[in-house]
């Protein structure tokens, strides 16, 4: 299932949306912090509880490589 | 912060397929019989040849059709060569033939056109029934709080008509806003897919419909759908092993040049082609030995490389040949007595320097190392403990931490730029692995919260096509901004790729990695990255592996540096991950000896202050500004 992030931007975080989150039973939260919460449902569960405004950013969740200079085999010699 | 330069847009090509298609799959109908000629058809092969040459003599040439803007139109009745059958292709099998076909203005597929007057053959193209484009709000993917409602009603009212078949225009937002010559528009969408109730919505209509349905949508940019080739996967180190006896095995045997004595743990890896990385990988035991295994043994490793994790300078071999059956390889080890890359360029710095400025490292986790000393930190990865900041094991973050502040010297240790800041440890990478965005905003609201001035973020990914493709960390990151803070971030190594996110962003100082040949050692994979042009001093370069482009701001120290690494040694690394924390102590004892910018009110005022400190003293090292962007910091 994919996983997205909910951002509260400002400085008051949105308490009662992250009770919904954690009271919608599609919705898994993962992870929170007094600015973001990370969940574990589908996008289109996660709208129904909480929508996208100025304040709020629904991101999906990425990964970022650590930089690395060494270079590493991608694929084995073709015979 | 004024950066003087544009933000990085992507210019990646659409992919197309690289599959070469049959004349039967190519969907091509020879007319040869029709048409009356007499001579038989050409195998399918001499077919496509003939296509491919009809065709790329075409690329490039605009027909008469699309100068007048009618791009859907089907382009026939070209002087037809005797020699080459009528031939019917769509456009997909066009590109895909030709690869790289030019682009027509404004419309959502790439066509080939071929003029009339100079094709020779009769080719007649099919343009795709359905134009597929994406709508979106007047600023990136979602409609913020100053975007006018009539453009939110517009994107929420396709967003209901999702999947649902194609929808009048007339119905999209009129209601709502009593447009009546929009109300009486006929054309129809399709919305196939959508970013949010209010973001972006993937549309598709009839190419000869575009005009009104630009009409019937004000407010909205409307972009061509486009295609991105996959980026390709490093395969673990680990996946590659393969178990002895499975192949044919290569053996290197490597020692240290102090003492002749066998080196375990290295890393060893032999390219039989470098360009596709091709080849095998594997670590030497306890006696130095490493087992590369082939399915088929190569008679030569186009390149050899050998990585010791810590102690000793790699070693880089072109052109080995394997006749022999062992490959000897000879490490040097490192003399923390000897110049290095750190010490030629900022000297010993003295134990103060930096005192009184707080610096995140945002990495794998710092320390433990005797020569550092961590003032706080946080493990913001997921599922782990938050207390455990400490280095995960992959040693960047150490290593990077070192550069920054540690406090050894000549000639039992190594002297960090700044060596009198605090070092903040916050972990987002897990072990051998990739960090997610959410660890490291939340690392970065640590780093704010915990009141750090400098953030240091040697990571990165390639940046997308625009700021909305990652805003999460740019989130962050502006309200580190907003509370005075300067980020400072890699370029990334992708050998002269354009510059990774989030050094790509205006919010970051994107650094470049500088290397002097006269402090690396011989024969070493350091010592490889030297390629033209040179600096003023003919000894400098900017590194191969360095990404470049209008972005980058400055320059620092990332070939051969020495640092720290757990538990209490040190390692050579190269990297736009060293340059990095170079600059950052740079700027961290530049803003020490100005009490009047660290003394700011924490806010955004106080970041384009530091920033512009730090690039004010950069000096030129000869390069041209997508190299080095100002320069080197002083």
């Amino acid at each position: 299932m994919p996983r997205f992030i909910v951002r509260f931007r400002g400085l008051s975080p949105a308490r009662d949306i992250t009770a919904k989150l954690r009271d919608a039973p599609a919705i898994d939260v993962l992870r929170e912090t007094d600015r973001m919460v990370l969940v574990e449902a589908e996008e289109a569960d996660l709208l129904r509880v909480v929508k996208p405004t100025s304040s709020i950013v629904i991101v999906p969740e990425r990964r970022y490589e650590r930089p690395d200079a060494l270079p590493t085999v991608r694929r084995e010699p073709s015979e | 912060m004024a950066k003087g330069k544009s933000r990085k847009t992507a210019t990646r090509r659409p992919a197309v397929r690289s599959t070469r298609p049959t004349a039967k799959s190519a969907g091509v109908s020879t007319k040869a019989r029709s048409a009356g000629r007499t001579r038989p058809i050409p195998a399918a092969r001499k077919v496509q040849d003939e296509i491919e040459a009809l065709i790329k003599r075409a690329v490039g040439k605009r027909s008469p059709a699309a100068q007048q803007g009618r791009h859907g139109a089907i382009l026939t009745g070209l002087k037809a060569k005797p020699a080459v059958p009528a031939l019917t292709l769509t456009a997909e099998t066009l590109a895909s033939v030709v690869g790289d076909v030019p682009r027509v203005r404004g419309a959502g597929r790439m066509l080939a056109w071929t003029p009339a007057a100079t094709i020779a053959g009769a080719i007649s193209v099919a343009a795709p029934a359905t134009r597929r484009m994406v709508a979106l709000p007047p600023r990136g993917l979602r409609s913020g709080a100053h975007v006018e409602n009539s453009v939110k009603d517009r994107l929420f009212s396709l967003h209901s008509h999702l999947l649902t078949g194609a929808v009048q225009l007339r119905n999209i937002g009129a209601s709502t806003l009593g447009m009546g010559s929009l109300a009486s528009s006929s054309a129809a969408v399709r919305v196939l897919g959508s970013i949010a109730e209010t973001g972006a919505k993937l549309i598709e209509y009839r190419p000869d419909e575009e005009n009104a349905v630009r009409a019937a949508l004000p407010g909205l940019r409307l972009v061509p759908e486009v295609f991105y080739e996959p980026l390709s996967v490093r395969l673990s180190l680990e996946s590659h092993l393969q178990p002895s006896g499975a192949g044919h095995d290569v053996q290197v045997t490597v020692r240290s040049t102090g003492n002749a004595k066998g080196i375990p743990r290295v890393k060893v890896v032999g390219f039989t082609n470098f360009a596709l990385r091709a080849g095998a990988q594997a670590f030497t035991n306890s006696s130095g030995i490493a087992r590369l295994t082939f399915a088929v043994k190569p008679s030569v490793l186009e390149r050899l490389y050998v990585f010791a994790d810590r102690g000793f300078w790699s070693a880089l071999s072109l052109s080995v040949s394997t006749s022999s059956g062992v490959i000897p390889v000879d490490l040097a080890p490192i003399d923390l007595a000897q110049p290095h890359a750190l010490r030629h360029y900022v000297g010993e710095p003295g134990l103060t320097e930096g005192a009184g400025v707080n610096v995140g490292v945002i990495d794998t986790g710092s320390g433990p190392h005797p020569d550092l000393v961590i003032a706080g930190g946080f493990n913001a990865v997921t599922g782990e403990d938050p207390t455990q900041f400490g280095d995960n094991g992959d040693l960047h973050g150490t290593h990077v931490a070192g550069i920054i502040a540690s406090r050894g010297g000549a000639p039992t240790g190594i002297r960090g730029v700044a060596p009198g800041v605090s070092v903040f440890s916050y972990r987002v990478f897990p072990k051998g692995s990739n960090a997610s965005n959410f660890d490291i905003a939340n690392a970065i609201d640590k780093a704010r919260e915990q009141q750090c001035d400098l953030i240091n973020l040697s990571l990165g990914r390639p940046a997308g096509p625009s700021v909305s493709d990652e805003p999460l960390v740019r989130i962050a990151l502006e309200d580190a901004r907003e509370a005075g803070i300067l980020a400072i971030a890699a370029a990334g190594n992708d050998f002269r790729r354009g510059v990774s996110f989030p050094g790509a962003d205006e919010l970051c100082v994107a650094v470049s990695a500088l290397g002097d040949k006269t402090v690396l050692s011989v024969g070493s994979v350091s010592a490889a990255a030297a390629i033209a042009p040179p600096g003023t001093d003919p000894n400098e370069f900017i590194a191969d592996f360095s990404n470049i482009g209008p972005e980058i701001d400055v320059t620092g120290p990332g070939v051969g540096v020495v640092s720290t690494v757990p538990q209490h040694d040190f390692a050579v690394m190269d990297g736009t991950s060293m340059a990095c924390p170079a600059v950052t102590g740079l700027a961290a004892r530049l803003i020490a000896r100005k009490p009047a910018i660290l003394g700011m009110a924490r806010d955004a005022a106080r970041a384009t202050a530091i920033a512009d400190a730090l690039l004010t003293t950069a000096r030129t090292r000869g390069f041209t500004a997508n190299l080095e962007g100002r320069g080197l910091p002083r």
